[in-house]
């Protein structure tokens, strides 16, 4: 019997071995060309009967993304453009079939990307302009080194997302006292959320505050909610709260709230969805910013006439238009949102 | 007579009819995009990919098992893969997963057989045990892309390499592993013994076959393959990700069933497995190709599970009442 | 295993008194640890009170599905049906009756759903609750549009469910221990309990003594869907808003409640309280590993160690290596 499986193991470790040493490399695929979409975006052009696709890590999984697809659906059809929409539903193995899909099929002109993953999406960039298809990011960038495939970045800068409440913080607290902090996050190894707290650690850089745990809240207010609990429990001096979505910083608030500890406890976030935008109206949520996926789009719908009429734009981030809400424009946002 | 022979060729192979129905129906619904030589290559690739996981997970049925770390195997070991890899370089780290993965198998193995706890809940423990190892290790790691080169080219092109048009590395390696896993079954000791293990264990202790160390061979396989497969789900995405195994052991235990091979154990196959496996995945593709939105794919997952199952019921009942 | 299908199980058998042993052991050294690195917080009331708060919902579905365990069966499409559930109150959240009335009906008919497949059809509950799981997956995504559902307006008396207090104690934790104390009732008291002991240890001996096997099956997992959608409702309504997949994932937690609690796998022993505890136990491990301040991934990877532990110290007569 061992003999058997002896010889078994033999013949196929020698089948395995001779076929991957016989996969030369004279593969379809080009090497990366960058002719689909240079480092300045200048030059690409795109047809007036724009067929593109999108693909985002989610259309559904949390209120931005599906803020943004909305629009995008709306713009599109303003325009006369077709859209396919494709949900990664939060998978980068999913998304990578989706692409898979989307090169095979053949029949868009631009692939609007929200990558599940930014190291990932580097991957899809350079499959996506091997095919010959340009690409645009979109919420989210992939990494350095994918950038010099993709024509532009749409969205926010999320560094500046951060300032707008570190500022806050600083110019409220000053620099000098020790301070106590804890940071609501979204989902670990996401690349917005690992970009905002990094953000929030280099604005911190040199003052004594203190930070005290970091707690990851997937996309849920109840998830914040529990959190928060836990937390409030663990330590008596939480000075204030950095929530990196206003979804977490509501489920903070409440826990605050039913701890009785509001006036204590500072909370500043972003994203700015319309109840948290109530929230500043009424004093219990200290910042936040607007970020909102109508304007991303507007600032796409920018660049995509741009594109489809022979024009060029201008440089590769194209950011879109932040605004802080404090309680000084709550109600005037409000109004207007 | 006629209906005896009917019904007991749709006994046996139900599942390969079930098979070349389904591929029938997406080329006629699905086409043009369906038959596309570029789309049937995707198919193959994930067939390859998707695969090698199940090919692991049905010893594990095989034996009586089941294993629902598979998931996080794949993502553990791709992490590590890619950790590793920046440091020394692909292959040697290629090696070192390898016998990881294979570890990992043993460990679940020895907690099923040794320390006699339910393969459910066994497994469960170690799936939530690698959890939090995924993600301590991403989030320290910075940088998760992996830039090495296999024979030249970098890892996704390795992936996407095609030859003939449809034969890419994925599912090159899955039709070895699945010609040398069914050999091991069919013809060595220790693979019909895993049946016995599965189907009849009083019976095989009885008659000297030592369970325990079967089962924990099964469950080093599917590490084994977990490995694997985590090495060219790494390939195709060109990184490794904290949530890459995300859903994986559902479908590759769907895949598996659908399949026909029973979750009781000692009853099942290769060709089973691989039946399995390129069903889910011809529905995928051809539900991808349609445009289908997520939530009706969902849907239809579910439903041709449902319907799978009831006919393999229906089909055995009838035989047992003859 | 004794073949006593008509007994009913002694009293030993039914309290678990022995079953939870290496349970209690692992807790109160987990709990020692907790306390010795975070002082005696963990004992205030605040504390303890969000712990029960926090455990309320997987606790009112793990004590239904308990009952669906004992038959020998398993329900894992719990995630979907109580995102389902959720759902549906946060798109009837202006009016409470609606809301609850309805979220129970769709669940119940998700449990029934269910409870054909397993029960009538006697087709194997792991694998079929994954497909139903899929199908329940694409029913509340389709219904929610995949939306984000939250309150437009002000609905105290919904409210009041998730957020409010009765003598002091949340409403949530209200729920739960009625509910336990119901499926305790009817487990050790009645003949339906004694039924599901019987299909559970022996499905042909059961038959023998007239008991329906198919009925009590659709019926444990009607209860599950009933209680779930009832679980639904508290979840929404704890922050008065969901997303339709919040509930994904938590059927593991029902299940590791459930095993950790005494009952077996492959059924015919098992009751609510050891459920009640195995539910307690997993809110104290997250609850107890924020106090120590280790991040969730320490508290991934020691919650399988625990379990192993937990399950490695329990007398559990070894059915081999069957799942």
């Amino acid at each position: 019997m061992n003999k058997k499986i002896l010889t078994m193991l033999l013949v196929f470790s020698m089948l395995f071995t001779i076929v991957l040493s016989g996969c030369k490399n004279e593969g379809t695929a080009d090497t990366n060309s960058t002719t689909a979409g240079g480092s300045e975006g200048a030059a690409t052009e795109l047809p007036e009967n724009l067929h593109a696709a999108y693909a985002a890590v989610t259309t559904s999984l949390a209120p931005w993304p599906i803020a943004l697809v909305n629009s995008m659906q709306k713009v599109f059809d303003e325009n006369g453009w077709t859209l396919d929409v494709y949900d990664g539903e939060g998978s980068p193995a999913t998304q990578t079939e989706q692409i898979n899909s989307i090169i095979s099929d053949g029949e868009v002109d631009l692939v609007i990307l929200f990558p599940a993953d930014s190291e990932v999406g580097v991957t899809y960039v350079q499959q996506l302009n091997a095919a010959g298809i340009p690409v645009i990011t979109l919420g989210s960038d992939v990494t350095g080194d994918g950038q010099s495939g993709v024509v532009c970045y749409v969205g926010p800068n999320q560094e500046e997302l951060v300032s707008y409440g570190a500022n806050y913080i600083k110019d409220t607290f000053g620099t000098e006292e020790e301070l106590n902090y804890v940071i609501l996050s979204g989902w670990e190894a996401q690349y917005d959320y690992v970009l905002r707290e990094a953000a929030v650690n280099k604005f911190f850089e040199g003052t004594p505050y203190n930070q005290l745990a970091v707690k990851y809240c997937g996309a849920s207010r109840d998830t914040a909610l529990e959190e928060m609990n836990n937390l409030l429990t663990a330590h008596d001096d939480i000075d204030f709260v950095f929530a990196l979505s206003d979804e977490f910083a509501l489920g903070a608030i409440q826990a605050i709230d039913q701890a009785g500890r509001s006036d204590e406890i500072t909370v500043v976030s972003m994203e700015a969805f319309s109840e948290g935008i109530s929230a500043v109206e009424e004093g219990t949520l200290a910042v936040t910013v607007l970020m909102r996926g109508d304007k991303v789009v507007e600032k796409l719908e920018e660049v995509l006439q741009a594109l489809t009429t022979g024009g060029s734009i201008d440089g590769y981030e194209q950011n879109s238009e932040l605004v802080e809400i404090t309680i000084d424009n709550a109600s005037a946002m409000k109004a207007e949102y | 007579m006629k209906n005896n022979k009917a019904l007991k060729f749709l006994r046996e192979y139900n599942v390969v009819v079930i098979t070349a129905l389904v591929f029938l129906a997406a080329v006629i619904i699905a086409s043009p995009k369906f038959t596309k030589l570029s789309n049937l290559s995707n198919l193959a690739m994930s067939i390859g990919t998707y695969g090698i996981l199940a090919i692991g997970l049905t010893f594990v049925f095989i034996v009586g098992g089941i294993d629902l770390s598979i998931g996080y195997q794949v993502a553990f070991c791709g992490t590590m893969l890619v950790i590793i890899a920046n440091v020394i370089g692909l292959v040697p780290a290629l090696i070192i997963v390898l016998l990881m993965g294979t570890a990992i198998g043993y460990l679940n193995g020895t907690i099923v057989t040794r320390l006699k706890i339910p393969p459910l809940i066994g497994t469960l423990a170690v799936m939530t045990a690698l959890n939090g190892l995924v993600l301590l290790l991403s989030n320290n790691s910075g940088n998760l892309s992996i830039k090495d080169t296999m024979f030249g080219v970098s890892l996704p092109e390795f992936y996407r390499f095609q030859l003939f048009g449809v034969l890419s590395p994925s599912i090159i390696i899955a039709l070895v592993l699945f010609v040398g896993f069914a050999l091991f079954l069919k013809y060595t000791r220790a693979g019909s013994d895993m049946y016995v293990t599965g189907g009849n264990p009083e019976a095989g202790a009885f008659s000297g076959i030592n369970n325990g160390r079967l089962t924990r061979i099964a469950y080093s396989i599917c590490g084994l393959c977990s490995a694997i497969c985590s090495f060219l789900l790494v390939s195709s995405l060109g990184a490794s990700t904290y949530n890459m195994g995300d859903g994986l052991d559902i479908t590759a235990i769907c895949a598996v069933v659908i399949g026909g091979v029973k979750m009781q154990g000692g009853k099942g196959n290769m060709g089973m497995c691989l039946m399995g496996v390129a069903t889910m995945q011809i529905i995928n593709n051809a539900m991808i190709k349609m445009g289908l939105h997520s939530s009706m794919q969902s849907l239809v997952t579910g439903i041709v599970v449902i319907l799978v199952l009831i006919l393999d019921k229906l089909t055995s009942k009838k035989a047992v009442n003859e | 295993m004794q073949l006593k299908a008509t007994e009913k199980p002694t009293l030993k058998e039914r309290v678990g008194g022995i079953q939870n042993f290496g349970i209690f052991i692992i807790m109160l050294v987990f709990i020692i640890v907790v306390v010795a690195l975070s002082g005696v917080k963990f004992f205030t009331p605040t504390n303890l009170l969000n712990l029960l708060r926090s455990i309320s919902v997987t606790g009112l579905m793990a004590v239904a599905a308990t009952l669906v365990m004992i038959t020998g069966n398993i329900d894992l499409s719990l995630g979907w049906m109580i995102g389902l559930a959720a759902c549906i109150t946060g798109v009837h959240s202006d009016n409470t009756v609606v809301a609850i009335v309805f979220a129970v009906l769709a669940c119940a008919a998700c449990g029934a759903f269910n409870g054909i497949l397993i029960g009538g059809l006697k087709l194997n509950a792991f694998i079929t609750t994954l497909g139903t799981a899929y199908v329940f997956k694409g029913i509340t995504m389709m219904y929610s549009d995949g939306k984000i559902l939250t309150a437009s307006v002000q609905n105290d008396s919904l409210k009041f469910i998730g957020q409010g207090n009765i003598l002091g104690v949340p409403t949530p934790i209200w729920i739960f221990l009625i509910a336990g104390f119901i499926f305790w009732f009817l487990l050790k008291s009645t003949t339906f309990g004694s039924r599901i002991y019987a299909v559970g240890a022996n499905a042909v001996s059961a038959k023998f003594s007239g008991v329906s096997s198919a009925k009590i099956v659709m019926a444990t997992y009607i209860l599950t869907g009933i209680v779930t959608g009832i679980a639904g409702v508290v979840f929404y309504s704890k922050v008065m808003s969901v997303q339709p997949y919040s509930g994904a994932g938590m059927e593991f937690d029902v299940l590791t409640a459930i095993v950790l609690g005494g009952t077996s796998v492959s059924g015919g022993k098992g009751n609510v309280p050891g459920t009640i505890i195995g539910i307690i136990f997993v809110g104290i491990l997250s609850n107890g590993f924020t106090l120590i301040g280790l991040g969730s991934n320490a508290q991934y990877i020691t919650q399988g160690v625990i379990l192993i532990l937990a399950m490695r110290t329990d007398v559990m007569s070894s059915r081999g290596m069957r799942g």
